[in-house]
């Protein structure tokens, strides 16, 4: 599966403050859920991705090596809300044909088709904010503006820079084992014992390292006091306000004349 | 106030609220007015959604008071559990066929994304434990990319906050194995309603009820069982004899 990545580029997407472009993800997903027709997320879709296309700078490789695994994915969940929607809902449904127990309307497919372009949208919101916004400068934020308490602000800085020493971690514990004489076995119940023989000494390795990070920080009298100063300031200024206008305009612009079709 | 007092009352209030304005739109100023028509399904989606959200705020003074090894501790908890997570998403998609029997049955395998909900307050044990856990595990999940993008971090709140709502009901003092179950069948119910909110509004009403029994035993076993087995087998490597939970484990011996 294709993970997300911070994607590094100075453009007018990259200087937001990332606690706007975070409040602008949560207005947008609700506006999207209350939206019942295909169209609103299907144009919101093309234009997100476009904006980080073209006013983001971020190249198409990158946004469709990340994406095409989850566009997979929602064709399942697409067949499966079409075969069960409650039909008694509506009036007069325009049946296309029936195959067994279920049957398939036109208004239960589309109603499939919505939800799996939601479902497209809110990956399209996912990337555009992991692929432009630095994780340094998603904690300063979250500090900052969003006044997280911030010793917990600086907990996922260090979360985050553990994640490249889990491969290690996991590399260490496998060889260990190999020495050992453990063999690892295929199929599925190889794949359940290799997660408990694991996740013990994976999560185990977490908390020693934890705490040996704590012991380091609280010997550098991190947390003490219940303010701080910071070397790099964050701050929402005029640009901030600009995107959080069009992009919620253009939202409920889409909404009010494509979501009574 | 008492801590565990704080976050009931909190969740309580809140969700009375909500329920309140529900009701008010709904029924007393009705459909001509507000155009919002009674749903029993949406109102208690409605309060549940507002119970779990007001116990979030009601632990949120608490973290001011959380050691630095504590929050590093959960951040990291969080982000394994996180990746965890969205390599479960694949056994999700390969529980499917289960749902070709039953509509609603592959849900029995949705209590593993309540782990770090569980875990974490298990070993920490300080109020709050249950929904930072919870929300920065979602976070570690969207960000890394997962299908569900941003409604992961509101289900991640509100799960959280249904386990924090046991937790405080035991005032934060028992961490058995009830206490787990508990707390994972309540994230269980936490989970549906946000999923009902998003995606489910359309399903049939029993579909929705298999669903539900599917997350509530799920949440029970697969959450709060298995955070159990995680967090004893934990205690026995040694890597948590400066926490809580090892001390008990000591005392017993």
């Amino acid at each position: 599966m294709g993970l997300f990545s911070y994607y590094e580029e100075d453009s007018f997407l990259h200087r937001l403050n990332p606690s706007i472009k975070l409040l602008v993800i949560f207005l947008a997903v609700i506006i999207l859920t209350l939206a019942p027709d295909p169209y609103t997320p299907g144009l919101f879709l093309l234009l997100t991705l476009l904006a980080l296309w073209v006013v983001g700078r971020v190249p198409m490789r990158v946004i469709l090596r990340s994406t095409w695994p989850l566009v997979l994915l929602t064709i399942p969940f697409f067949i499966f809300n079409t075969l069960y929607f409650d039909l008694g809902k509506v009036v007069q449904p325009h049946i296309w044909f029936h195959l067994g127990p279920w049957t398939v309307a036109r208004e239960s497919a589309i109603v499939g088709l919505a939800l799996s372009l939601r479902i497209l949208a809110f990956i399209a919101c996912s990337l555009f904010f992991v692929t432009t916004t630095s994780p340094t400068d998603f904690a300063l934020s979250l500090i900052q503006q969003a006044h997280v308490p911030y010793r917990f602000g600086y907990a996922i800085l260090v979360a985050y820079r553990f994640i490249p020493l889990w491969t290690e971690e996991l590399a260490t514990i496998q060889a260990a084992h190999k020495v050992r004489g453990v063999g690892e076995h295929s199929g599925w119940r190889g794949m359940l014992q290799q997660f408990r023989r694991y996740a013990i000494p994976l999560l185990a390795n977490a908390i020693r390292k934890s705490e040996r990070v704590a012991i380091a920080m609280d010997s550098k009298a991190f947390g003490v006091t219940s303010q701080r100063t910071y070397y790099r300031e964050l701050h929402i200024c005029r640009r901030d306000y600009v995107f959080l206008a069009i992009t919620l305009l253009t939202l409920l612009a889409i909404f009010y004349f494509l979501g009574n079709y | 106030m008492k801590k565990s007092l704080r976050t009931l009352v909190y969740a309580f209030l809140v969700g009375a609220f909500v329920f309140i304005v529900y009701y008010v739109a709904a029924v007393v100023r009705g459909p001509k007015v507000e155009g919002v028509s009674w749903n029993p399904i949406v109102a208690a989606v409605l309060t549940i959604m507002g119970i779990a959200s007001g116990a979030a705020w009601g632990v949120g003074g608490e973290l001011r008071r959380w050691k630095t090894r504590d929050a590093i501790l959960a951040a990291n908890l969080a982000l394994v559990f996180g990746l965890l997570f969205l390599g479960w998403t694949m056994i999700w998609d390969l529980a499917k066929p289960l749902n070709a029997l039953i509509p609603g049955v592959r849900d029995s395998v949705y209590g593993f994304w309540f782990l770090a909900g569980l875990v974490a307050p298990y070993i920490i044990r300080k109020p709050g434990a249950a929904v930072v856990a919870e929300t920065l595990a979602a976070l570690a999940e969207w960000l890394a990319g997962s299908q569900w993008g941003f409604t992961l971090l509101i289900s991640g709140l509100i799960q959280g906050g249904m386990a924090e709502i046991i937790f405080a009901a035991y005032g934060y003092r028992r961490y058995k194995l009830d206490t787990l179950m508990l707390a994972g069948a309540a994230a269980g119910i936490g989970s549906l309603v946000v999923d009902y909110f998003f995606w489910y509004a359309q399903l049939k009403p029993d579909v929705l009820l298999i669903m539900l029994i599917a997350r509530i035993i799920s949440g029970a076993i697969l959450g709060g069982w298995l955070a159990k087995v995680i967090g004893d087998g934990l205690v026995h490597s040694g890597a948590l004899g400066n926490f809580p939970i090892a001390r008990e484990s000591r005392e017993k011996i």
